[in-house]
């Protein structure tokens, strides 16, 4: 009572308009507002709780078990599947091989393996012209080499 | 209805087999409070209900943990304090509207309210009040209103004495401005 003789005080002083003014509850609610709303929260909560017995059921019988299949999956996928970035292209595997002095390669390979990249892109003659134009190139008489043989 | 202490109902709440008793009693106990302050914030019934009835579910949730460290009223005077200021400012985010907006479209809510009945200068000091910042409007019904003490409403609002004072002395003069201009 004392408390709210002080804060009466201090608003005549203060705010003497808003002292004058009676301190009532000009809002309404519905008719049986509160009455009801005891009920209303009642089943409210009932309902929170079965959506959390739900979800509990379903976590423990679907969703831990579907979890572990996704896992599972995920990592299969991703063991048997090799990244692009992780092949070398044909030019950075030319270049490893080529930059290794330890390995030695036979010529003929190197021709085969040109003979191929030409191959590739167009370029290459078929085998047998380029034999005939090696043979004219270097001045070589091909009857000559049969003879040999 | 008979009426139990607040550590009476905290007991009977603890006891699974009257739990659901006793928070029923606990929203008998307290609804009516927590509907005026959220009222007087929101304005609107329907608004009202919706942020009461959140207020009331999550104290449920969380009234296993609440440690008696402070009143049970003074607590859910809390949840429902940031339950309505949650509730503004998502109207705010919603609907992309200013701060000044918001207090702008209470006041139209508030004249266009048929369950408000009071008499013109009523009209005027709510809609003084609705001028206010979110928090010192807090604070002036709290204080006005509710006729709470200062270290009730700083456990409630988590703020120190002294600044709610402040709080009510600069609301309390802005609302003597607005009621002494026309």
């Amino acid at each position: 009572m004392k408390n709210e003789n002080n804060i009466s005080d201090n608003l005549e002083n203060e705010a003497p308009s808003l002292s004058k003014l009676k301190k009532e509850n000009h809002f309404s609610t519905p008719e049986n507002y509160f009455k009801v709303l005891p009920e209303v929260i009642n089943n409210k909560i009932l309902e929170n709780k079965s959506i959390q017995l739900n979800f509990d059921k379903l976590s423990w019988r679907v969703l831990t078990p579907l979890t572990a299949v996704i896992i599972i999956f995920t990592a299969i996928t991703n063991l048997n599947t090799t990244k692009e970035e992780d092949i070398l292209t044909y030019d950075q595997f030319s270049e490893y091989i080529i930059l290794q002095e330890d390995i030695e390669i036979e010529d003929e390979l190197v021709y085969e393996a040109y003979a191929e990249i030409l191959e590739s892109e167009g370029n290459l003659e078929t085998e047998d012209e380029a034999y005939i134009n090696y043979l004219i190139e270097n001045d070589i008489d091909i009857n000559s080499i049969i003879e040999e043989l | 209805m008979e009426h139990y202490s607040d550590d009476k109902l905290l007991d009977m709440f603890k006891d699974e087999k009257s739990q659901s008793y006793a928070y029923n009693l606990i929203v008998r106990k307290y609804q009516e409070r927590l509907y005026w302050h959220i009222r007087r914030m929101v304005i609107v019934h329907e608004d009202t209900d919706d942020v009461l009835q959140n207020t009331l579910v999550k104290a449920w949730k969380g009234l296993s943990k609440f440690k008696a460290e402070s009143k049970l009223y003074t607590w859910l005077y809390r949840i429902a304090s940031n339950e309505a200021i949650t509730f503004l400012n998502k109207k705010k985010k919603r609907f992309f509207i200013p701060i000044n907006d918001v207090e702008h479209e209470l006041t139209q809510n508030l004249e266009a309210d048929e369950s408000y009945n009071g008499d013109e200068i009523q009209l005027k000091l709510q809609k003084a009040i609705l001028t206010l910042p979110e928090k010192q409007r807090l604070v002036f019904n709290m204080k006005y209103y509710d006729e709470m003490k200062y270290n009730e409403m700083a456990e409630i609002l988590e703020t120190s004495v002294g600044a709610l004072k402040a709080s009510y002395h600069h609301a309390v003069k802005k609302i003597e401005k607005y009621l002494t201009t026309d």
